[in-house]
């Protein structure tokens, strides 16, 4: 391998600044990996000519798998062979991100090995994603991370690598343990994660409170996000100490409180929680004052979706609360249903959530074998789009 | 859903198709279960649910009709799928179930985009055949051209097919093969088998003669002749060349 470096004078520009440059850690691999170097040769090729050179699509797979690594073929190959074939392989992320030194270092070795030496961590995806292999290391590299332990992640029309915050592990806010669900629902549906069958991707992301820090109202088929059903927990004591400490209540808490459902006289909060719509606001600014309630579980909303068929969409509450204990029997019901009902009916990529469009949410809540329930709202307080036929008797029609 | 998979792939094992059939008008998971196998690890069970599916379409049409579409999708999808069991599976639905495929055979048989997914598609080539009979020999020279393939399963399963298919214009690329020692799996329609590629050309010549023979004719087999007249394939209509 010649170890000169392509000549970049377009992306030597996004090295200047004070941040952190991709340009910059690119150029370090290029000095070890062919691969590294002549993908910054066509990045460089695709400045100058304002055009990517990925060509669209390629299948490429392991034998036994239906998804996980996602085909990429260079349209300038000749002139920069390393990356003439550059597939990304998805690795199936740990539960809240967590990783051990070892861990990690395996992840890197076998992947300097195999690959382009160059990665990415946790994008919109969720995976940790592996960028530029060739097609013959495929099976090898995938072979070597079996053995150390790792899988490939989800694509195509399959159930996605779920994700979830760390919730339990790190915040007094977490109504249930998100990374516990997670391993479950990922061991539980291992076949639906690797063996597309579905008529498009269907993406579970959970949140361990309203906060949604893994934005799983906007991102995702099915979004399960911690909340209470009682009453919030006051400590009355640790109110008066934010007072003291000067924090404006009234102004940053009470009159920020959506439903208005709040009173503060100097000295006690009081809450209406019959009209509070469990934003959480109060208890992020507040925390040692107050917390959740203590009858915790989840909300179920389906439907998310960024925008690439129909426009961006956001999730609509299907199950306004559900314990979240394991083994979740009771959530695996649920999902399994909204499986059947899109699996048989929906139209080829087509998400569940442009589906329940197509279709009228009142048919799909039939048709899952739900009770509508005057909680299910696109929208906080917003009315509730549902039917009640028995109402309608048959004489009224005419 | 996981018993239900254990149960259709026991079923798949002992060739048990009536058995999923009957799971078919029970369980509305089975299709999506089905689907799922053409994926399996382990090899057999995949071709056998390449045959199920093929069934499935003969005995509920309706069923099957709608994943069409979506394993036309999963040979050409760009988000990271691949379709290993796609072409074959059309390929069983369009020789159980012809009408279903109609709009859609020329998809399957002049597919050649993805090499991957190549000798599927050659071995849907072999099972239209006799559904198919002047479609899939518009193929006939492109598969020939992939008889000098460096890769062992796609000059296999090219052999394979043009034996079926029964094309005596295969026969000079096929001699050329009657060498070559090395293994291709090989499902025909029941079991699967390594073979011989040189093994396989010899029983593939052994066809076209054996057909030339039924038709009472020498040697060129390239006009319309299993039993449609005229119309249909026209020549140079070979669609997508990679
Ligand atoms: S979603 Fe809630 S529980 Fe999870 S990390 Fe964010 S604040 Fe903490
Ligand atoms: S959680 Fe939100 S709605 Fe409920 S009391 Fe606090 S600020 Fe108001």
């Amino acid at each position: 391998m010649s170890a000169e470096l392509h000549k970049t004078p377009l992306l030597d520009e996004l090295e200047k600044g004070e941040w952190p440059s991709f340009v910059t850690q690119m150029k370090q691999m290029a000095k070890k990996n062919p691969m590294a170097r002549d993908l910054l040769g066509q990045l460089e090729q695709s400045y100058v000519d304002k055009i990517t050179h990925w060509k669209h699509g390629g299948l490429v797979g392991i034998q036994g798998y239906g998804a996980g690594i996602i085909g990429r073929y260079s349209n300038l190959g000749d002139k920069f062979p390393a990356v003439a074939a550059f597939h990304t392989v998805r690795l199936h992320q740990p539960a809240g991100w967590f990783y051990t030194t070892k861990a990690l270092t395996d992840v890197c070795d076998i992947w300097d090995k195999y690959g382009s030496g160059m990665l990415n961590m946790h994008g919109s995806t969720g995976d940790f994603v592996l960028l530029g292999a060739t097609t013959d290391n495929l099976e090898p590299l995938f072979t070597d991370y079996l053995k150390a332990g790792w899988d490939l992640g989800g694509s195509s029309s399959d159930m996605r690598t779920p994700s979830c915050c760390n919730g339990m592990a790190r915040c007094d806010n977490a109504c249930f343990d998100t990374m516990e669900l997670f391993h479950d629902v990922s061991m539980s549906y291992q076949d639906e994660l690797h063996r597309p069958a579905f008529p498009y991707k269907f993406k579970i992301k959970i949140a361990g409170c309203p906060n949604d820090c893994v934005a799983s109202i906007a991102r995702s088929d099915l979004a399960v996000i911690g909340t209470w059903k009682d009453d919030i927990q006051i400590d009355q004591a640790e109110m008066k100490a934010y007072a003291d400490a000067g924090v404006d209540i009234a102004g940053e808490v009470i009159e920020l409180c959506p439903t208005q459902c709040m009173a503060w006289d100097g000295s006690t909060l009081k809450v209406n929680n019959a009209q509070c719509n469990r934003c959480i606001h109060c208890i992020n600014v507040l925390p040692k004052a107050l917390s959740p309630g203590k009858e915790r579980g989840a909300t179920l909303l389906v439907g998310g979706k960024a925008p690439i068929l129909e426009g961006a969409q956001l999730a609509s509450v299907f199950v306004p609360f559900m314990k979240m204990e394991a083994p979740y029997t009771e959530f695996k019901e649920f999902v399994e249903k909204l499986w059947d009902v899109w699996g048989e009916n929906g139209n080829n990529r087509e998400r569940i959530g442009e589906f329940i469009l197509r279709v009228g949410l009142g048919n799909f809540v039939e048709a899952i074998e739900m009770e509508p329930d005057p909680n299910m709202v696109l929208h906080p307080r917003e009315n509730p789009y549902i039917f009640y036929e028995e109402y309608i008797e048959e004489g009224d029609e005419e | 859903m996981a018993v239900l998979r254990e149960t259709v792939r026991d079923c798949l094992r002992s060739k048990d198709y009536e058995q999923v059939l009957y799971l078919a008008r029970r369980e509305r998971r089975l299709v999506r279960t089905l689907v799922s196998l053409l994926y399996d690890g382990e090899p057999l069970v995949r071709w056998r649910a390449v045959t199920a599916v093929g069934r499935l379409a003969a005995a509920e049409p309706e069923k099957v009709r709608p994943l069409i579409r979506r394993f036309i999708w999963w040979m050409n999808n760009e988000c990271g799928g691949i379709g290993w069991s796609s072409a074959p599976a059309l390929a069983e639905i369009g020789r159980m179930a012809p009408e279903l495929l109609r709009g859609a055979v020329r998809v399957v048989i002049h597919f050649r985009a993805e090499r991957m997914i190549l000798p599927g598609v050659f071995w849907a080539c072999g099972r239209l055949a006799a559904a198919y009979p002047l479609e899939v020999r518009e193929a006939v020279p492109e598969l020939t051209g992939f008889l000098a393939d460096e890769d062992a399963a796609i000059r296999g399963q090219a052999a394979w097919a043009l034996g079926e298919i029964g094309d005596g214009r295969a026969r000079e690329g096929l001699t050329s093969l009657l060498g070559d020692r090395e293994l291709v799996l090989l499902y025909d329609g029941e079991e699967l088998e390594m073979r011989e590629t040189g093994k396989i050309s010899a029983e593939a010549l052994q066809k076209i003669s054996a057909d030339d023979h039924k038709q009472g004719r020498g040697t060129d087999l390239s006009t319309g002749s299993l039993g449609r007249i005229g119309g249909g394939g026209k020549k140079g209509e070979v669609g997508y060349v990679s």
